[in-house]
């Protein structure tokens, strides 16, 4: 997924505020942007990373960089909040060019861009207004989000620009797939991999904010909240304003349980799933009993049990990736699945992963995989 | 000059019917009168060609007439010394194939610049087959070609292009028919058919002639019409541009002379759209025929198609051409006698000092599928290299040359037929090279260009082959390529990636192996899936229908039917129970002496219907019977196979009639109330009231307004007025400085009607007509005169 | 004016089912914080009813003074769009998919518009206009690129309620800046309590219970259908008690006489009689999806259970397949002789393997 969806910060946030869009209430304010990291010491289980950039930090020899890994593990945060400590706030602006990439798709927008930005010499003033001494050091960042998502044209193109800037500008590429990106480009930079959060770090954030936006959260809505998200930090921090929303809109406030996660994940309740008896005898059964958040008729059997259960999970709306993940998860951790038997439900589940990124009808879909889960472990 | 024309051009004059128990009909003679009736004339004439303007495609300055072309060359040299003929009759036979006999009648003839040629008996010519005599004729042309200067520097395509009609190769009847018509504009001649055309054209205005090219369509349409303004821009500005000033004033732009048009390559006209060319063209035909019948308006008139249109296309069902093809005279031309091709180009070899067996000739026309003038275009390229044509030659000379435009209808026929001994030879195969089917077949269903069309052609004929197939083993694969190549093919229009072109032909080449067969049913133009389009794209247009009507109904209902037109909620739950729900079991009976639940499901079917503009129109149908037909025809998405469902009630003309009065009495109704609605709220307009009536009078009148412009049958919003407290607020009519409030004039709800007492203004126009033919007939004005 | 329109509930207060979402709406409705909202769930299970009931809940009714435009809009090649746009004071609903591929200039374009149009009427309950937009899973993934730059940009002036059948097709960012609200398929008995409700509004005499259970099974879950079979069968027979048959739409009846043909026989004769039977669902607008599901659904029915899963399988390829290709025909087609044939090696293996008995 995409590092950063929040555009009203950085230069952005500048050009909004010209546009007097800036003024954004604060309890409107995603609480993404809100509790974004300040310094790079405050970035969340990314200890190795954090360490390197310390030294390059009192250094200030940046090379370019490349930070790769999941969504949601702290790529964005980690440069923006590099650079607010290597220019301080003033100069922030004026040294830091963030380009989204799936905005300014055509090479032309971004050489045109970066040009711009790379030609004006920086100008160091190393004490700012807050008084703190910032290194400041002689060079500009330009920050490429998305870069996985440029064409190989505009990847080539940008070779040509980062060489020819490279004395005034350092460039940090932050991308999910680090395939995507070619070769000649990724042997320029230092490469960063961002790991999933583990979920202790995640925890305590999470109670951080919770305890800051004074929501009330147990353990148990902050652990469905890490479940869901499955180590994307942003998503779990999305999910918890979302509850607080609704918990806070009702009158009075209501506590915030992990059903209400789980409907706002889109997730189908695990306690449902698991509080169905097992619609057939042995253990292998695990196709769709589990995930079946529904009795179905007791009377099928094979076939028409199945197509049965997937109609009503259709009827209950749920989306069919979501289906997939969670039937994903259930089927990795099974106690009894061999492996061979797992990776070929493994692929039969790519495949329609593939099938549904293709727009293909979720029924038909979810059917041909519980139809082959079934078949793969039951195997007569 | 005129003069003269006329009296060489009277038909009747030259032809007489000796056996006069056979009743010919006259169309007949006629054309042969055009074909055979003088020869004579024509061959001395032709040598003194040079002196005859050239008939070239751009020339709208050439002098000559379209329908004067056999009589001009007789008037041409009038100063000459008249010489006499003899006179033998002259046999001849006509379409049918009847023998009559033609009498000459004595005439003078322009002499002739003393050319050897001319000296021969000329009474004897007749004796000569036809064709020896054309071949004669060319080489003799071909002669006089030779002695100009820049011979060489000439394509042969040009150089021995026929000039006259008796010069044309192929079908001879196709060449008459072709005159015929070009003929039947002519206003001076013969009626030949009773036209029912007011202004005697014939009932087709356009010819179009098909075939494959190189097969002399250009030529025959220059040759018939000797003046030929040809446009090569196809754009429908063209025929705003240059045609319609060109047909409209009978001649064409910078010239004194009259016209025919003569339309190149029609199948490359562009636009499918309204303004597209053919759309033009059409348009330009039908235009004539309201307007003549409306000839009250005299001033009009001139804007009849009053010349003749020759289109020439190669692939005659080229989808751009369908509206065209009904409304013209379609001929197709075929490929003439290979014998005579061979021998044409024989003649043209001998003049051009190159050695030529006919052999080698053969094989070439073989080869070419009788194009002459790709034939010509290889002979003339061999001559510069070598003064001999072998059949090596050719065959080098020829490598891929017909196979690469060949026709795709050829190439499905390839697909799925192994190629005849016959071409196998023709092109020099071996048993080795025949069985290399993948290159050769590929690189043919590359060459049509219409790749979907194959890959179409293929779909609806494979499952004709009756061949047994126990597992329908072929029949997967055949479908796995099928949507391979259509998988392949969508994936390069989605993302333009058209690298993959490449690779689509070969998806189609696997129907060879599996489905090759001798003697197999012969392979169909596709034209099924067309049709099955057609119809789609009809149904769409009313599901669009309806969703407009639904949408009107949307706007004064307040959020009715919102959701239940959009996509596909449409067609597969609202248009089919829509249909059940407008056909109850009503029985016929006058609506007063209903019994009153009849009445209440009849006067929610009224409703229904008026919300959604459903009407029941009374039509005729095709045995005269009236009926009353659902307008939009929702009723279509319920017939499948062309049967109505069967759980519907069938439409019985009473019920619906009773329907009908009923639906019209409610929109009178409606429209009534809307009107006494309007009428309320006018004197309020521009009174200075308490607030409070000015308030509620100004909303009446928004919505009076409101009514006005949706067709003026709302029935009185209750949710709008139950809401008034919710809403007064925003409903509040914007008040000065003083709380009075601000009236904005408002435009009159009813315009006065404009109708100018404006006398009638009578025009007076004459007609003047002149000169001899259709060619020349033009509106004057009497200021010409004075 | 028909039943499925005029007893649609107008308030969240009049929603018959899903009450604690309609709760929950009615709460965010209340609160000055109104999210982006997407909407989901299965055709017919109230979605649109749910906008529209949060609309008033937000705006008063007059969100139900529509007026309908036909906007036109210019691609940069020319092309002229033509879309249908509802909207009243507060709110703008449209459907971008109508013009298929040209879908980002539609978003762009009136989002754009409507961001930059400050509300006027100074006593509207909120600052914001909603913009409906239906249809979002057929989205381009362009438009949907575009519309995830303009939720955050304009987040003063606008709001976006998205509503979609399935979730799946909608790329992550949009998904994690909306707030996710789920439109399950009444159960049984929920739709029974609408149907009853129907009909007692509508004067049509108590529902027989057998009956109103045909129908909500024949519905699966869709309320619209499920209602609008209701009415069609009482205008067609207005005395219910005597249990006509359950209305069924004829693409639907077509189908399964497709399906039968499969099973009837496999030649390529039978190949060419159901090509013309799909060429003609497929020109009464028919959605090929639809087409293959119901047909398969047929066939399942018929065939051994062996047999099953492959039918299914196959279904599920060919369906993808025919979403990347363009020739619709070609691929139905494909999947209908790959049925036939692994229905006559079906057979043919069973003959065989009695005859391996007797012997």
């Amino acid at each position: 997924m995409t590092a950063n969806f929040f555009q009203a910060r950085g230069p952005s946030k500048k050009k909004t505020g010209k546009e007097k869009e800036s003024i954004i209430n604060p309890s409107l304010q995603p609480w993404v942007e809100k509790y974004r990291p300040e310094t790079i010491d405050d970035v969340s289980s990314q200890e190795h990373i954090v360490s390197v950039l310390q030294k390059t930090l009192s250094s200030t020899n940046l090379p370019h960089m490349l930070f790769y890994g999941p969504p949601g593990t702290g790529k964005t945060s980690t440069i923006l909040a590099l650079a607010r400590q290597l220019f301080g706030p003033d100069n922030f602006r004026t040294r830091v060019l963030e380009l989204n990439a799936s905005d300014e798709r055509g090479i032309s927008i971004v050489r045109e861009k970066v040009k711009n930005f790379a030609r004006q010499t920086p100008r160091a003033e190393t004490v700012a207004s807050d008084g703190k001494k910032y290194p400041c050091p002689p060079y500009k960042i330009i920050i490429l989000d998305e870069a996985d998502s440029m064409t190989q044209d505009a990847q080539a193109a940008l070779r040509r620009i980062m060489e020819n800037y490279a004395r005034i500008t350092r460039f940090c590429l932050v991308c999910n797939y680090v395939t995507r990106i070619i070769e000649p480009l990724a042997s320029r930079c230092s490469k960063f991999r961002f790991k999933p959060l583990d979920s202790s770090s995640a925890r305590q954030r999470l109670g951080n904010i919770a305890a800051a936006e004074q929501v009330p959260v147990n353990q148990a809505v902050i652990s469905t909240l890490i479940s869901t998200s499955s180590g994307d930090l942003r998503r779990a921090i999305t999910y918890l304003q979302s509850a607080a929303r609704l918990s806070g809109a009702t009158e009075p406030p209501t506590p915030i349980f992990p059903q209400d996660i789980q409907e706002i994940a889109g997730v189908f309740a695990q306690t449902v799933g698991v509080d169905v008896p097992p619609t057939q005898s042995g253990d292998e059964d695990i196709d769709m009993a589990d995930v079946t958040p529904l009795t179905v008729k007791a009377d099928l059997r094979g076939f028409d049990l199945i197509r049965e259960t997937v109609k009503l999970l259709i009827r209950e709306g749920y989306s069919a990736s979501q289906i997939l993940i969670q039937l994903h998860d259930i089927i990795v951790e099974h106690p009894t699945l061999t492996g061979r038997q797992k990776s070929a439900c493994a692929l039969t589940m790519a495949e329609a992963d593939k099938a549904l990124c293709d727009g293909a009808d979720d029924e038909l879909w979810i059917l041909e995989v519980a139809l082959r889960v079934h078949k793969v472990s039951h195997p007569e | 000059m005129a003069n003269a024309q006329v009296e060489a051009f009277r038909p009747t004059g030259l032809l007489q019917i000796e056996d006069s128990d056979i009743g010919l009909p006259l169309s007949n003679s006629f054309v042969s009168n055009g074909l055979l009736g003088d020869p004579s004339s024509e061959r001395p004439a032709s040598s003194g060609q040079d002196t005859l303007p050239h008939c070239t495609s751009v020339a709208p300055t050439s002098p000559l007439r379209p329908n004067g072309l056999l009589d001009t060359t007789g008037v041409e040299l009038p100063s000459s010394a008249p010489i006499t003929l003899p006179r033998p009759s002259l046999r001849s036979s006509t379409f049918d194939g009847k023998t009559i006999f033609l009498k000459r009648r004595t005439r003078t003839t322009g002499t002739l610049k003393g050319h050897s040629t001319a000296q021969k008996p000329i009474g004897s010519l007749l004796n000569v087959p036809i064709h020896r005599l054309i071949d004669e004729l060319s080489a003799t042309t071909a002669q006089g070609l030779m002695q100009q200067p820049d011979a060489e520097e000439t394509l042969w395509v040009d150089r021995y292009r026929p000039k006259r009609f008796t010069d044309l190769l192929g079908d001879e009847r196709v060449h008459r028919e072709v005159l015929s018509w070009v003929k039947q504009w002519d206003f001076y001649g013969e009626r030949f058919a009773s036209s029912e055309d007011e202004l005697d054209r014939p009932q087709e205005k356009i010819l179009l002639l098909s075939g494959p090219p190189g097969l002399g369509k250009t030529t025959l349409a220059h040759v018939v019409a000797k003046q030929a303004d040809t446009i090569d821009a196809r754009s429908g500005q063209v025929v705003d541009e240059r045609i319609r000033p060109a047909l409209e004033s009978g001649y064409a732009v910078g010239s004194s002379k009259p016209v025919l048009v003569v339309i190149d390559e029609i199948d490359g006209a562009t636009g499918d759209n309204s303004h597209g060319f053919i759309n033009k063209l059409v348009q330009l035909t039908y235009e004539k025929t309201n307007k003549s019948r409306g000839k009250k308006k005299g001033d009009k008139s001139n804007q009849v198609l009053r010349r003749p249109i020759i289109c020439i296309c190669n692939d005659l069902y080229v989808s751009s051409l369908t509206k065209l093809r009904s409304l013209a005279r379609v001929i197709r031309f075929t490929r003439p006698a290979d014998i005579h091709v061979v021998k044409r180009l024989q003649d043209i070899c001998d003049t051009e000092g190159l050695r030529a067996d006919s052999r080698a000739l053969s094989t070439l026309v073989g080869i070419s599928l009788g194009d002459l003038r790709g034939c010509l275009n290889t002979l003339q390229f061999i001559k510069g290299r070598s003064q001999g044509v072998t059949e090596q030659l050719v065959r080098s000379a020829t490598v891929g040359m017909k196979e690469a435009d060949a026709n795709y209808l050829s190439v499905l026929t390839d697909l799925f037929c192994p190629m005849s001994k016959k071409r196998v030879k023709d092109r020099g195969m071996g048993e080795a090279d025949e069985s290399k089917y993948v290159e050769r077949l590929s690189c043919a269903v590359e060459a049509t260009g219409a790749l979907d069309r194959v890959a179409l052609g293929c779909f609806e004929h494979y499952a004709n082959l009756h061949r047994h197939d126990a597992t329908f083993a072929r029949y997967k694969k055949a479908n796995e390529w099928l949507v391979a190549y259509d998988i392949l093919s969508g994936s390069m229009r989605a993302e333009r990636e058209y690298g993959v072109l490449q690779y689509l032909s070969y998806n189609l080449v696997p129907f060879f192996p599996l489905f090759q067969e001798r003697g197999g049913p012969r392979v169909e133009r596709p034209k099924a899936d067309w049709e099955w389009h057609v119809k789609t794209r009809t149904n769409e247009e009313i599901y669009k229908s309806l969703a407009r009507a639904a949408r009107t109904g949307n706007a004064r209902l307040a959020g009715h039917f919102c959701d239940l037109v959009s996509e596909p909620v449409l067609s597969l739950e609202f248009a089919p129970l829509l249909n059940r729900i407008i056909s109850p079991p009503i029985r016929p009976v006058n609506s007063q002496v209903i019994r009153p639940e009849e009445k209440a499901v009849l006067s929610r079917l009224v409703n229904i219907m008026v919300s959604l503009e459903l009407r029941f129109v009374q039509e005729r149908a095709e045995d005269g019977q009236l009926v009353y037909k659902l307008d939009p025809p929702v009723d279509v998405f319920v017939t499948y196979d062309g049967k109505r469902a069967a759980d519907i009630a069938p439409p019985r003309y009473a019920v619906r009639h009773l329907v009908s009065t009923e639906i019209n009495a409610q929109l009178a109704v409606r429209h009534v109330e809307a009107i006494e609605r309007m009428k309320a709220t006018k004197p309020s307009i521009g009174a200075r009231e308490a607030n409070d009536i000015e308030n509620n009078s100004s909303q009446d009148m928004g919505e009076g307004m409101f009514v006005a412009s949706t067709a003026a049958d709302e029935p009185p919003r209750k949710r709008a007025k139950t809401t008034t407290a919710d809403v007064d607020a925003m409903e509040k009519p914007a008040v000065d400085f003083f709380g009075r409030p601000i009236m904005t004039p408002i435009a009159n709800n009813k315009p006065v009607s404009s109708r100018q007492q404006a006398t009638p203004v009578y025009r007076v126009s004459f007609k003047f007509k002149e000169g001899n033919s259709a060619a020349v007939r033009k509106p004057v004005k009497m200021a010409s005169f004075l | 004016m028909l039943w499925v329109d005029d007893y649609r509930p107008r308030t969240l207060n009049e929603l018959h089912y899903h009450v604690r979402l309609s709760q929950r709406l009615k709460s965010l409705a209340g609160s000055g914080d109104f999210p982006h909202l997407l909407f989901y769930g299965p055709s017919g299970a109230g979605k649109k009813t749910r906008i529209a009931a949060t609309l008033n809940e937000l705006f008063g009714g007059g969100v139900e003074k529509l007026k309908i435009d036909q906007r036109v809009f210019i691609t940069p090649s020319r092309k002229k769009l033509d879309v249908n746009v509802v909207q009243s004071n507060y709110h703008i609903e449209l459907t971008p998919s109508e013009v298929g591929n040209y879908d980002r200039i539609v978003i762009q374009e009136i989002l754009k518009e409507i961001a930059q149009t400050q509300q006027v009427d100074v006593s509207a309950k909120h600052r914001f206009k909603v913009v409906v937009i239906n249809e979002a899973d057929s989205l381009s993934r362009d438009a949907q690129a575009a519309l995830r730059r303009t939720m955050e940009k304009y987040m003063t002036n606008l709001r976006i309620i998205l509503c979609a059948n399935s979730t799946s097709r909608l790329i992550a960012p949009i998904k994690s800046r909306c707030l996710l609200i789920r439109v399950a398929a009444p159960s049984h008995e929920e739709m029974l309590t609408v149907l009853n409700h129907v009909a007692k509004r509508a004067g049509a005499g108590l529902l027989p219970q057998d009956m109103a259970d045909e129908i909500i099974t024949d519905a699966n879950g869709n309320m619209r259908k499920a209602i609008l079979v209701f009415e069609a069968m009482k205008m067609q027979s207005p005395d219910l008690s005597s249990s006509p048959p359950i209305v069924k739409p004829d693409w639907e009846t077509y189908c399964y006489k497709v399906g039968d043909m499969i099973i009837q026989e496999q030649t390529p004769q039978r190949v060419m009689e159901v090509r013309a039977k799909l060429y003609e669902l497929l020109s009464h607008c028919i959605p090929p999806t639809i087409i293959l599901k119901t047909v398969a659904d047929r066939v399942v029915q018929k065939v051994d259970e062996s047999l099953k899963a492959d039918i299914m399988h196959w279904a599920a390829i060919y369906e993808n397949r025919m979403r990347l290709g363009n020739k619709k025909i070609y691929h139905l087609e494909a999947w209908v002789v790959k049925v036939m044939s692994l229905y006559k090696q079906f057979f043919l293996g069973i003959e065989l393997g009695d005859l391996d008995d007797f012997i």
